[in-house]
């Protein structure tokens, strides 16, 4: 990485003197030992909400679409509500591993690794609702442009939703690939530790056999670089390409310029909540707060006060051009997302995405974990809601009033929607077994850089500068 | 050599500079009814034309601008071609403050030793704010169309429906309400940051430190929610006042901040061949050049995303826009050759790490991207007011005239400086030590 001289000004990203051999053993050790009761517990009711979404969806096959509350008038409704919600979690980890990686942020070691886990589960539990929604998901395979006997049946290129079938599953595949690539070095470091040999080969065989020769990290590390090289159009395109199946249109409320930028910036936002969410449980019951420490949360605080404000300013923007444009259908379908039937989700959605992150002004509230943990659940029903205003809100009211009508979900739509929160929380608790929760090696390359016990040997350096005059470091002195 | 010296050699270059712009500006006053602009002949009207030529609406033309428009065309292009530029030069040294806010609310510590330039970038803000407010006061009816007072009466022929819709927004009071508001907040930002800044060369504390960064965080929110939002609504977008896209703002401050990093680039390079900032080296140019890299391709995508969405729906009340722009009789190739320059060339010539660090390749680049967001800001404020074409000499002359302009303030500005490295900043070191 860069410099190795940091400004003791900045909060250390590792705290509790910790060695090299304290990182692995302190990662390593959740996935080690008897299972917890508390971890058995949670999985259990996780995958019985797995089975919920499994027999939701197998009664939507068997007895069609119409087990939905979508209609005529509000052809999409909660699966493309929780299509590009999910799709939106996936975002943040993305975004850490590889923009971050350009920028230089070190304290993206200590998330990446959980987060681009995230990426790949919401992806998974993303791509349910559209494929589910196709009604017939037997032919499914209809999507993919190949050379067939179907005639005249064919994909229709200059369509945003099968751009988004290459987006997403391009996307998923490069995730995937940085996400376990990032994996290969950890998973030797826990076959070298394991104890028993089954363990061993089954850490032999995912680590592919890595001894870390100098040879070894060389092509990893340029594998990782062309990655995130990938990576960082994709975290762009992917969501900007989701906006597209809307902003394509027509449709009153859906055609703006502004959506793609926006969309990116509130998945960003709603992707980080997730992680928060996720990571201070993670953090308290794996004991891994010397690692995910009060700057990592801080710092992920204040990106969602960004984005945050960049959606807000983006809703604002829409609301006032609405009315600009002097077209009364534009107008309409504003004024009718805040004051129209479905107010509350309008109002709920302001509320959550814009105000509320606003607390994140104030450092000591970035820095509460109780406030933290509370704001991303906000945000991530706030996020939910944008989506359903856009979609929903938009259509139950098109240009015929004759077929204007009030759109609920059914129980069926509930469960699957419940269920892919079941089938994401299954495949997370599973990684935080099985899986090293924080990049082990990533950590230990930013150790003699931002490492507590080196602070005073940085101040050390700089002392003389009259700025640091009564900068110390000892503990405490960054809260 | 921590003290900048505005030498005379200097100065007569950038004297030089600006005579060619006067010599160009006078060639395409001079030449401008002759040759290079065909169809020009029948301009009486060519003040307002586009919006009624593009939307069609049934207001019968000529009947309002018969009178008191008797402006010959090289007038319209000299207030249209000013115009342009003032905007161009005060959207630059905005991006300048919005760069300078962003490194530091983010805790850069690469850019501490290059940021004076950046600080000094944003003074010329107030030059022209003063210009802008002079076109505002002499030739708003030239330049803005729903100006006109005729436009408002109902039952008259000049009547228009969608702008009388819009005159809640679209009226002198609200204009001038918000541009005092805009200049002042502008003043404000950029005289708090050179305090904060310059400062810490001398009193250095961490009190100032945290100072600098509050000043940033307030600053970003009042450019975006405030600044750039309303000064192109109302400066810029409403010159063609039927058209609206939600994107137009993020594009613009897109375009401005590529423009004045790569403004910046040169400044740097300018100081280095001086023997100045004798610690910059070429990882500070990599990393500049990475962000002209960078947001080159996020003005793309901001521009490309409001065309093809515009173009995809093809809603006539959109399209107008681009109509006027796309044709290949008047803009045509300064529509196509400004995104080739803002974003096909960065793109590709500053793609790979060898690049960035290469001085030759990194001002060439940022002297195609400041011509090529030129031209798009133009594209933006021009073609209403000259429908049938008008880049040329005229503007190029003003744009050296004003570059020129620019270019002294910032350079007697950064000659008050007093640490031109700021070696007292915190993050110093880590400037210093920087390697990538």
């Amino acid at each position: 990485m860069a410099s190795h001289f940091e400004s003791p000004l900045r909060e250390p990203l590792i705290n509790g003197n910790k060695t090299y051999k304290d990182i692995t053993r302190d990662i390593v050790a959740p996935t080690t030992g008897k299972i917890q009761p508390k971890w058995a517990f949670w999985t259990a009711i996780s995958a019985a909400f797995a089975g919920l979404f499994v027999f939701c969806i197998v009664w939507e096959v068997i007895f069609g679409i119409g087990t939905w509350g979508a209609n005529k008038t509000v052809g999409w409704a909660w699966d493309i509500t929780n299509f590009v919600w999910w799709i939106g979690i996936g975002h943040a980890g993305t975004l850490i591993s590889a923009i971050l990686l350009l920028f230089r942020q070190k304290w993206r070691t200590g998330v990446n690794r959980a987060a681009e886990a995230m990426t790949i589960f919401a992806v998974v539990c993303a791509g349910q609702f559209p494929i589910f929604h196709m009604g017939r998901v037997w032919d499914a395979f209809f999507i993919f442009p190949y050379p067939n006997t179907r005639g005249p049946l064919w994909v229709n290129f200059t369509s945003p939703l099968l751009w988004d079938v290459f987006a997403i599953s391009t996307y998923f595949t490069v995730s995937l690939l940085f996400w376990y690539t990032g994996l290969v070095p950890d998973f030797a470091t826990m076959r070298d530790q394991s104890k028993t040999p089954g363990r061993w080969k089954f850490y032999n065989f995912l680590s592919f056999g890595w001894i870390g020769t100098a040879k070894h990290w060389e092509r990893w590390e340029s594998l990782s670089l062309i990655l995130a090289g990938l990576s960082t159009p994709l975290v762009l395109s992917v969501h900007t390409i989701v906006s597209f199946d809307f902003a394509t249109s027509v449709v009153p409320g859906w055609h703006t310029t502004i959506m793609p930028p926006y969309f990116v910036a509130g998945a960003v936002f709603s992707g980080f909540a997730m992680v928060l969410t996720l990571m201070i449980v993670a953090r308290h019951i794996m004991n891994l707060q010397d690692y995910i420490t009060l700057a990592h949360i801080e710092s992920m605080n204040k990106i969602m006060l960004l984005t945050g404000t960049i959606v807000g300013i983006a809703y604002l923007t829409e609301l006032f051009v609405a009315w600009y444009s002097g077209s009364i259908y534009e107008s309409y379908a504003f004024a009718n997302r805040a004051s129209g039937p479905y107010w509350w989700a309008y109002w709920s959605m302001m509320f959550c995405n814009l105000v509320s992150p606003q607390v994140f002004w104030f450092r000591k509230l970035r820095r509460n974990i109780a406030v933290t943990f509370f704001m991303s659940i906000l945000i991530n029903i706030g996020m939910w809601f944008e989506r359903f205003v856009i979609i929903v809100i938009s259509l139950h009211r098109d240009y015929l009033p004759s077929s204007w009508l009030y759109y609920s979900p059914t129980w069926v739509e509930i469960g699957i929607f419940v269920g892919t929160g079941g089938l994401f929380m299954t495949l997370f608790l599973m990684f935080c077994r099985f899986f090293p929760a924080i990049a082990i090696a990533e950590v230990k390359s930013i150790l003699k850089v931002s490492g507590d016990q080196y602070r005073q040997k940085q101040l050390d350096e700089v002392s003389s500068m009259e700025v640091y005059k009564e900068t110390t470091v000892t503990k405490g002195a960054w809260d | 050599m921590n003290t900048y010296i505005f030498d005379s050699s200097t100065k007569k270059n950038i004297l030089i500079a600006f005579g060619i712009g006067v010599l160009l500006l006078l060639i395409g006053i001079f030449s401008y009814n002759s040759g290079a602009s065909t169809g020009h002949g029948d301009d009486k009207h060519a003040v307002h034309a586009s919006a009624k030529d593009a939307t069609h609406t049934t207001v019968t033309e000529g009947a309002e601008h018969g009178h008191g428009h008797e402006a010959p065309t090289v007038r319209t292009a000299l207030i249209a071609n000013s115009y342009n530029v003032f905007y161009y030069f005060f959207y630059i040294a905005l991006g300048a403050i919005f760069i300078l806010a962003a490194a530091n609310v983010a805790w850069g510590g690469w850019q501490i030793q290059v940021q004076k330039i950046t600080l000094a970038m944003t003074v010329p803000i107030v030059v022209f704010l003063a210009l802008l407010f002079v076109m505002f006061f002499a030739f708003n009816h030239d330049i803005f169309h729903w100006t006109h007072e005729s436009l408002y009466v109902k039952g008259s022929d000049t009547f228009d429906e969608v702008l009388n819709i819009k005159k809640d927004f679209l009226n002198m009071k609200t204009f001038w309400a918000f541009t005092i508001v805009i200049a002042i907040s502008c003043v404000w930002i950029v005289i708090k940051f050179w305090n904060t800044l310059t400062k810490m060369d001398t009193n250095p504390s961490r009190k100032l430190f945290s100072s600098s960064r509050v000043v940033s965080a307030v600053s970003i929110v009042v450019i975006s929610f405030l600044i750039n939002t309303f000064a192109t609504w109302l400066w810029s977008m409403s010159i063609q006042p039927h058209w609206y896209s939600t994107m137009f703002t993020w594009n613009t401050m897109a375009g401005a901040c590529v423009a004045a990093l790569s403004i910046m680039l040169l400044f740097m390079h300018y100081l280095k061949a001086k023997g100045y900032l004798p610690n910059v080296n070429e990882n500070h140019e990599h990393d500049v050049a990475k962000l002209m890299f960078a947001i080159s391709i996020f003005w793309c995508y901001t521009w490309f995303a409001q065309y093809m969405l515009i173009w995809y729906a093809n809603i006539p009340e959109e399209t107008e826009y681009f109509r006027l722009r796309r044709n290949l009789d008047n803009y045509g190739i300064l529509f196509h050759g400004s995104w080739v320059m803002n974003f096909i060339i960065p793109f590709f010539v500053l793609m790979t790490r060898n690049a960035k660090r290469k001085k030759a390749i990194t001002i060439f680049c940022a002297i195609v991207i400041i011509l090529g967001q030129f031209g798009a800001f133009f594209l933006m404020n021009c073609p209403p007011l000259l429908p049938k074409g008008g880049f040329g000499l005229i503007s190029i002359g003003l744009l050296l005239i004003f570059g020129s302009i620019f270019t002294y303030i910032t350079l007697m500005m950064l000659a008050k400086v007093k640490d031109l490295s700021s070696t007292t900043h915190p993050y110093y070191k880590e400037s210093y030590n920087l390697h990538i």
